[in-house]
């Protein structure tokens, strides 16, 4: 623990005990996180629970995403795109509103809602 | 107020060998004081105009408010405490820091991923966990720039040439190895491998306490025990409880987490070990009390105090401390907490830890380090005085009304709040700091030439 | 008490006997939670979150909602807060199995939500609710999340969609076995 030492050593004296304390504190993170995980995965029926689940998740999760933000067809054959995109189509090409038209006759015709669906249905 | 200006004039061998690091600390810890204080008021004047700046999702209440709060906790009181814990342990243990570049890019990294994270939450990547908000690659940054900052006065402790120990280096040593334990732990469990369901509830306090009451708790008393011995030149009465004083507050302070969560969907028995945990925290509020105020209070001390600028913050510090723990100890009997839990009564008293306590104690000591350091004087009494009784009033305004507030709402089932207080208190808060971090900055700037070495 | 080491052993005891006996032993009593029928055989609960809500509590977390709204309902010993209609029972740690984030929020500048989904009549309201602010109220309008369209009209955002059937999800108006324990 001195710092006089005349061979110069690669490690200084001062570096040497701040390692020691970051291998302290490096150990005592290792132990407490050692032992969370150690209680989390014992079970195995739970973790295997929580590993299907978070993969439903995942799955609900980018479906959803996928349902908000890409273009895509519907069953039947409409187009489910995203309502900007839309709303950009139609300025861009009025002739695409007297196609809705046309393929939406009736009552509803008014109600743009089952074309630009996002997926709130 | 003369003593502030009562500075050696001359930089010791010491204070040279770390003046490198502790004057980026105080800087970083200026710009982030002044950072939050702003937000503060936007905060503050968000309640009273709840439109104001609402047209954008960057300036939306909770992202702003979440700034606020970590770039106070993380930007200024964390770094002013690298700085403070530093340079007391130095005095202490008569260190002479050979590689200052360590400390200086632990602090350059700290405060750029800091900056990074905060940004991060402006742009909307925010975590639901107070103080743990930022992205989740935040904090394992947070935590090396740590090991390079801040694990200094533990190698100062280790080192020291003399078998003395004083009171205030354990409180460091402890503050200091408590931080990053809990943060990666904390990070593991809430964002890494989450938990499930309310353990996270529980986890993020267990966290929480632990760093408001250690972290800073702890770094901030270490303060307060050094300056009131040195300053006052008395010895710290009933010293022998100091030592109890520090492992029970260690021990029980850690086990306080779940006391905030009376109520909560956890296990009654966890509630209860919390609120046990919260009672013993009384045996090391007596023991400080008595160990501050026994040291200060006979031979006509406090007055004497009072005419210290230093003595003067660490003394309001000192007594917010007490009296936030108390009133911790008393708010987490069950049938209070039933009345004041989620009001701005416990706001307050998270205020009257971290800012009338921590933050003040900080301010005192900043006082008496930096002429120290820099062999300059504060350019400005007026301003020391504008400091003050600004951060004073501003913060005592605050939790005033907070307590008031919060403990007048528990009947009532409307969500009205006159916000008007809160903001008057901002801006005094705001104003202090500006007055603070001018006389700071000048000083830090100011040139240590020899024409500024007057000697008083 | 004069080595570091020692000190830094003293310290390490303290924050792992906390961990131990707070968290691991919260985590045996906790972390086996699964979803539970009400009734012996009926339907599992609490439900399983609609992909769209998934993405709506992210919109909630981004927007800091959980600093001015909680999510939990405490017993009828302990606050008012089923007096105040949040909820018909107190929450139990059963309802949040299913959730990533658990938003339990400490300060209530605004109504708990934990059953928000089950006192609201439609989405119009929630998103009017949104939009605009009520007169007095410190909630700040969100309009940003709305777009409008020529004729005037207010369209949601997929984020607004989003956070509506979120907050639509928050229900706890099923029972549970701790629920009828607790009550
Ligand atoms: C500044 C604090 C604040 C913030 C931030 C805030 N709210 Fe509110 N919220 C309130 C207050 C106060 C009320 C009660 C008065 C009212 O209805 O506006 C309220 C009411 C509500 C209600 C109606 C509850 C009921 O029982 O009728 C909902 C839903 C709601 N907020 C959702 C949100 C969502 C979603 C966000 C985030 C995008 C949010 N709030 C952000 C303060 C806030």
């Amino acid at each position: 623990m001195s710092d006089s030492n005349n061979s110069r050593p690669v490690v200084s004296g001062q570096v040497a005990s701040w390692l020691g304390v970051i291998a302290f504190v490096a150990v005592a993170i290792a132990v407490i996180a050692y032992a969370y995980l150690a209680f989390r995965t014992t079970d195995g029926v739970d973790a295997n629970r929580r590993i299907a689940e978070k993969a439903l998740r995942a799955d609900l999760e980018s479906k959803a995403k996928g349902k908000l933000t890409d273009s895509g067809r519907n069953a039947d054959g409409t187009y489910h795109i995203p309502l900007d995109t839309a709303v950009a189509l139609i300025a861009a090409k009025p002739e695409i509103l007297a196609q809705l038209r046309q393929s939406n006759e009736g009552p509803g015709a008014t109600a743009p809602a089952p074309v630009f669906t996002n997926g709130t249905k | 107020m003369s003593q502030a200006y009562s500075s050696r004039g001359s930089v010791s061998r010491i204070d040279a060998s770390i003046s490198v690091p502790v004057r980026l600390f105080i800087f970083s810890s200026l710009v982030w004081l002044l950072v939050a204080s702003v937000l503060g008021v936007i905060v503050a004047l968000k309640l009273q105009v709840p439109s104001f700046m609402g047209e954008c999702p960057w300036f939306t209440y909770g992202r702003i408010e979440t700034l606020q709060r970590n770039a106070f906790i993380y930007g200024w009181a964390s770094n002013a405490l690298f700085a403070l814990n530093l340079w007391i342990m130095s005095s202490l243990a008569r260190f002479e820091l050979k590689s200052s570049w360590l400390p200086v890019l632990g602090g350059a990294v700290w405060n750029l991923t800091l900056t990074y994270g905060l940004v991060q939450v402006l742009l909307g990547q925010l975590n639901g966990f107070a103080l743990l908000e930022m992205p989740k690659e935040v904090a394992p940054a947070l935590v090396v720039a740590f090991v390079f900052a801040a694990l200094w006065p533990a190698v100062a402790f280790a080192r020291r040439p003399t078998g003395n120990v004083f009171v205030s280096q354990w409180y460091i040593i402890g503050a200091t190895f408590v931080f990053p334990v809990i943060t990666v732990v904390a990070q593991l469990m809430l964002l890494w491998c989450p938990t499930l369901g309310v353990m996270q509830a529980l986890v993020h306090s267990w966290f929480y306490q632990n760093l408001i009451l250690l972290w800073l708790g702890g770094s901030a008393l270490s303060a307060v025990y050094y300056f009131i011995a040195k300053e006052s030149g008395r010895t710290i009465s009933a010293y022998y409880l100091a030592t109890v004083g520090f492992w029970t507050y260690f021990l029980f302070a850690s086990w306080t987490g779940p006391a905030t969560l009376l109520g909560s969907p956890i296990p009654v028995w966890v509630q209860s070990v919390g609120v046990i945990a919260s009672l013993m925290m009384l045996v090391p509020i007596v023991i400080t009390a008595v160990n501050f105020f026994g040291t200060l209070a006979p031979r006509n001390g406090i007055a004497q105090s009072w005419n210290n600028t230093t003595l003067r913050f660490v003394l309001v510090g000192a007594v917010s401390f007490t009296l936030a723990a108390l009133l911790n100890v008393v708010s987490s009997t069950r049938s209070l907490n039933a009345l004041v839990r989620f009001t701005e009564f416990a706001q307050a008293q998270e205020h009257l830890t971290v800012y009338s306590f921590v933050s003040m104690v900080i301010f005192g000591a900043a006082y008496y380090i930096l002429p120290r350091l820099t062999g300059a004087f504060w350019p400005s009494a007026k301003l020391v005085y504008l400091h003050f009784w600004s951060c004073a009033a501003g913060s005592l305004l605050l939790v005033v009304t907070g307590l008031t507030q919060g403990w007048a709402a528990h009947g009532r089932t409307d969500f009205a709040v006159s916000a008007a207080p809160g903001l008057l208190a901002a801006v005094l808060l705001l104003v202090g700091h500006f007055a603070f971090a001018l006389n700071a900055l000048g000083m830090l700037t100011a040139e240590n030439a020899p024409s500024n070495r007057r000697a008083y | 008490m004069k080595n570091l080491n020692l000190i830094l052993a003293g310290v390490f005891f303290t924050l792992a006997a906390s961990f131990g006996g707070l968290l691991l032993s919260g985590q045996v009593q906790l972390g086996q939670l699964n979803r539970a029928p009400a009734e012996e055989g009926g339907p599992l609960f609490p439900p399983k979150e609609p992909g769209l809500a998934i993405q709506g509590r992210q919109v909630y977390l981004s927007l800091g909602c959980v600093t001015c709204h909680t999510q939990q309902v405490r017993p009828a010993g302990q606050g008012n807060d089923i007096a105040r209609g949040w909820a018909q029972r107190p929450s139990v740690a059963r309802d949040y199995i299913l959730q990533s984030q658990v938003l339990l929020g400490n300060r209530r500048l605004g109504p708990d939500l934990v059953n928000y989904g089950a006192r609201v009549k439609s989405d119009d309201e929630v998103h009017a609710h949104l939009r605009t602010s009520m007169p007095g109220s410190v909630m700040p309008a969100y309009g940003f999340l709305y777009t409008q369209s020529k004729d005037g009209s207010f369209r949601p955002t997929e984020d607004a969609v989003a956070l509506v059937a979120y907050l639509k999800s928050l229900k706890i108006d099923y029972s549970s076995p701790e629920a009828k324990q607790k009550q």
